[in-house]
């Protein structure tokens, strides 16, 4: 049984998004309710799910961008939480790490490359001088850029290019978890190969643990070891990558795989698609009970009245009325 | 049967101040009556730039059509002047954009900006053009369309607001619709439902599309013929049951190769290295030499289009009748499950 | 012709083409070219620059000295010995305008970097830490925003009795209002900016990431301010001499020079045309100036 590296427990972020003047919250955005996984040392976890159902912000609370609203976050049993609020930060901070989305957005476009990535080593004081220069050189060079391009601004490389400076600085500290927000979805399709592979052999290098955050259902197969998927806030299905994807349980995650094309026009004439209707509701406002009932072809009362447990066997959980009877 | 849409040899130059970019270097195809043609690649390889050429939308000072022409309709569209290409603009030829946010007015109603599609083209009744208006919003699939016809596009969801600006294409029966990525900044249950609509759509109405997308799964499931295009060219086109399985261009086939696919398991995903040329300096001879894993030192020459088989065109010296090379088969038969 | 040979299989060295062939621009060599296409912008450049050398140098090179005064020459209009005549006291009106320069040109520069500092402190922690804090420094703000800011100034010079020293200090305490607004502007939008967040995750303190990461790229609308911000010290400073609550004589800013000119205004318009035109001059010079920098350093116009 593989350790446990981090563990999420009953975690819930809510966002205030309207406030009248005299205090007295009005509209809480309830982005994330109640989502409680784990990941193990070495895997990657892989969490799918659509617009406004909470991926990111689980993403960013667990690095602790966010605090919690409700739950916890640990980390080898260690509230991560409680370390970065006191003297352990700076060594939380080394131990985890994101990389972001957009990649025109997630460099400093004042600073050269080499000094981005150089910032976390002096930030913690992890090298100075020639030493630091060669750190800086070695990074560069594990993400496949050209070292002598150090010099130069962001502005300068591609999209991939500028999506490994980024992982360049996440591993500037010898991280030994990263959280992933939607690593590839910004770059052009040849080129989200080149930054999957790199992401992986980076894992087998350093044994780097990963959660990664995606939409593009393909892709995240092809990487994780287990798959989550989540819905308005909560997680509805989380089991092993070949389980989900063979057998998948939940009616959300069932319409989900069938609405992704496949790049093969005879399968493609010949699919079946479960098409849901309506849109997804706000998050503002969400449903009573499961909150995926009112788009749901199995719905029945119940799943009006009560939120379904996540449960489930074989390490394969559901949370849904109809399968867990 | 007279195609619906013919480009010829069409090149458009953008002058910048750091030099001339060829966004779109020669590039020539046509689109028949009721067919769906894709055109597919990443950024930068002029799909987006074409299609503008299309709808006559090219700013002239930074941009340049240097040659070529665009037949429909028995006219050729680089040359018409701004008042005939604003009568085919909505009218003719609609196009529908990736991000409908950023298409709708924020300040006008829904039904106040469908019913301007009607009263500017012709001219009627504000009623008439309001029940036209709900009719449009009915077979894009919107309920209850007499209530969205008041609200506003943030009130909206993407998808809806996507199949708003579907509705607006569509409102003057044109011949073409141009789809620039239509559902690329859409999630994948809402896309679903649009390439539904599009297919429901090109079926009844018999509209000829344009869609322009870099993903392989939507151009699969909607589009009878792909055009593949890179840094400006077009580098392959063949029918899309021809272009997946039997890809001739090492692009395409490096493409389909690094693509991770639902219903199959791969070990290792065969990425294509490197990046797309700088358009502003492009490489001499093939523009995807440096990142081919076939190149000869032939490729030091820029290749014409051959034409390996019929209706099936690939821009690569592989195909030259005296190539000893050719590509590897691709390892996984269409339709066959993992 | 092809023959067999050009089918030999060449290496695969994708990698090796990555390589750049423009120089490295930075963001101040891209928005100098763009500001070298603006004409006006460029025309007020020369102008601004020409006036503070002249301002600097010019008086060396004149023969009189601004407070000399000789009766005899009073009220001479332009001539070849005067060339923008003299005043009711016979002292030479173009080494007045001259001296003139080098204290309006001051007090605006002056003022203006004493605005650009209290500015970026407020507008800073305003904008970074946010909450309750910054709501209520920025309210503030607008209160005191509420009222013309000419009449603070004008009420502290009457308590500070006019004097180049207050004027610094009147202007300086008054004007980083607007300052402190765009700071906190910019950096309140520039702070969930992905490359922030990063910055926060490596462990950059807060004065790292407003040092380091926001105020750089916060540059371009603090720049425009100030630049725009000189012409208005300028013009604060002439207004207040004119009423008599500026320098005092015999030293000569522009302000004060227009002022002493009134009394003589139907017989000797050009006392006033010279001061007047080398305010009118210089504001507009730096307005120009001032909107070709904002074109110039718009982040979003990079190519």
């Amino acid at each position: 049984m593989s350790e446990q590296l981090v563990s999420v427990e009953h975690l819930s972020k809510h966002f205030v998004t309207r406030q009248t003047l005299l205090g007295g919250p009005r509209d809480i955005l309830k982005a994330v309710e109640d989502v409680s996984f784990s990941v193990e040392q070495g895997e990657t976890l892989g969490l799918v799910g659509e617009t406004g159902c909470g991926k990111s912000t689980v993403g960013r609370t667990l690095v602790g961008l966010y605090t919690p609203t409700a739950g916890k976050v640990l980390f080898r049993g260690q509230n991560v939480h409680d370390a970065l609020g006191g003297p352990l930060a700076e060594e939380y901070r080394r131990k985890i790490q994101m990389i972001f989305q957009d990649p025109y957005a997630s460099l400093n476009p004042r600073m050269t490359v080499g000094d981005i990535v150089g910032e976390p080593l002096d930030i913690h004081r992890l090298a100075s001088g020639n030493e630091r220069q060669e750190r800086i050189y070695h990074l560069l060079e594990q993400v496949g850029l050209n070292p002598e391009q150090a010099g130069r601004f962001p502005h300068e490389f591609s999209g991939g290019q500028r999506q490994r400076v980024g992982i360049a600085r996440a591993l500037a500290v010898n991280p030994e978890f990263i959280v992933c927000d939607e690593p590839i979805s910004a770059l052009d399709v040849s080129i989200q190969a080149q930054v999957v592979n790199l992401l992986q052999q980076l894992q087998q290098d350093y044994g780097l643990t990963y959660l990664i955050i995606a939409h593009d259902l393909s892709m995240i197969k092809h990487i994780s070891r287990r798959v989550a998927v989540m819905y308005l806030g909560s997680l509805v299905e989380l089991a092993p990558c070949a389980e989900l994807y063979a057998n998948p349980q939940h009616p959300y995650t069932q319409a989900l795989l069938s609405a992704i094309p496949i790049p093969d026009p005879q399968v493609e004439a010949s699919r079946h698609r479960i098409i849901l209707e309506g849109d997804v509701p706000s998050p503002i406002n969400p449903p009573s009970g499961c909150k995926f009932h009112t788009r749901c072809r199995y719905a029945f009362d119940r799943c009006s009245l009560e939120n379904p447990q996540f449960l489930g066997q074989n390490k394969h959980y559901v949370a849904c009325h109809l399968v867990n009877k | 049967m007279e195609p619906v849409l013919s480009v010829e040899n069409l090149t458009v130059l953008f002058h910048t101040y750091a030099g001339t970019v060829q966004a779109v270097k020669d590039v020539s195809f046509h689109l028949d009556k009721g067919e769906i043609l894709g055109i597919v690649g990443e950024s930068g390889c002029g799909k987006s730039v074409t299609a503008n050429a299309i709808m006559g939308l090219i700013p002239s000072p930074p941009g340049d059509i240097a040659a070529g022409r665009i037949l429909f309709g028995g006219s050729d569209i680089t040359k018409m002047d701004e008042a005939s290409l604003r009568r085919i603009r909505g009218n003719a030829i609609s196009m529908i954009f990736q991000d409908p946010m950023t298409s709708l007015n924020p300040v006008l109603t829904i039904g106040t900006q469908l019913t301007e599609c009607f009263l500017t083209h012709h001219s009627m009744a504000k009623s008439a053009a309001a029940e036209r208006a709900v009719q449009m919003l009915k077979l894009v699939g919107i309920p209850v369309p007499e209530i969205r016809m008041k609200q506003y596009p943030h009130q909206l969801s993407g998808g809806m607001r996507q199949r708003v600006m579907i509705a607006m294409a569509l409102a003057l029966d044109p011949q073409i619709l141009i789809a620039d990525e239509p559902t690329t900044a859409l999630d994948v249950t809402v896309q679903a439902q649009i390439i539904e609509l599009m297919q429901k759509l090109n079926r009844e109405l018999d509209t000829s599309i344009i869609l322009i997308s870099h993903d392989l799964g939507v151009i699969a499931g909607l589009c009878s013929r792909v055009v593949v295009m890179y840094a400006g060219q077009i580098i392959e086109t063949a029918s899309v049951s021809e272009l997946f399985s039997n890809p001739r261009h090492p692009y395409t086939h490096g493409l389909l190769d690094s693509i991770p696919r639902l219903d199959e398991a791969r070990a290792h995903l065969e990425s294509i290295e490197g990046q797309p040329p700088d358009l502003l300096s492009p490489p001499v001879g093939c523009a995807f030499q440096p990142r081919c894993r076939y190149a000869m030192r032939l490729c030091e020459q820029a290749p014409p289009l051959f034409a390996p088989a019929a209706d099936h065109l690939s821009r690569c010296w592989l195909e030259h009748e005296a190539c000893p090379h050719s590509l590897p088969v691709r390892g996984h038969k269409a339709g066959e499950p993992a | 012709m092809v023959n067999i040979q050009d089918f030999e299989r060449v290496g695969y060295a994708p990698l090796s083409a990555q390589t750049m062939n423009r120089p490295v621009t930075t963001y101040w060599q891209d928005a100098w070219r763009r500001l070298k296409q603006n004409k006006l912008a460029m025309a007020g450049l020369v102008v601004i620059s020409f006036i503070a050398l002249l301002a600097l140098i010019g008086p060396l090179f004149s023969p009189y000295s601004y407070s000399d005064q000789v009766l005899a020459e009073a009220n001479h209009p332009p001539s070849a010995t005067h060339w923008f005549g003299t005043d009711n006291l016979g002292r030479d009106l173009f080494t007045r305008i001259l001296y003139g320069a080098r204290i309006s040109l001051s007090i605006g520069v002056v003022a203006s970097f004493i605005n650009l500092t209290i500015g970026i402190i407020y507008g800073g922690v305003a904008g970074y830490f946010g909450g309750r804090l910054g709501s209520v420094m920025m309210r503030l703000v607008d209160i005191l925003y509420g009222i013309p800011l000419l009449l603070y100034v004008i009420l502290l010079m009457v308590v500070l009795k006019p004097g180049l020293t207050n004027i610094f200090i009147a202007l300086g305490l008054v004007y980083w209002l607007r300052m402190a607004q765009i700071v906190r502007g910019q950096i309140l939008s520039l702070r969930e900016q992905e490359y922030v967040l990063a910055a926060r995750l490596i462990g950059a303190s807060s004065g790292r990431i407003i040092l380091r990461h926001l105020v750089p790229n916060a540059m371009g609308p603090i720049i425009v301010t100030l630049t725009l911000s000189i012409p208005e010290a300028i013009f604060t400073e002439a207004f207040l001499s004119f009423i008599g609550l500026g320098v005092s004589a015999p030293m000569a800013s522009w302000g004060v020079l227009a002022s002493e000119s009134v009394a003589g205004l139907r017989s000797y318009p050009y006392q006033l045309l010279y001061p007047a035109l080398a305010i009118s001059i210089t504001m507009l010079s730096f307005n120009f100036l001032g909107d070709g920098l904002r074109d110039a350093l718009d982040p979003r116009m990079r190519k």
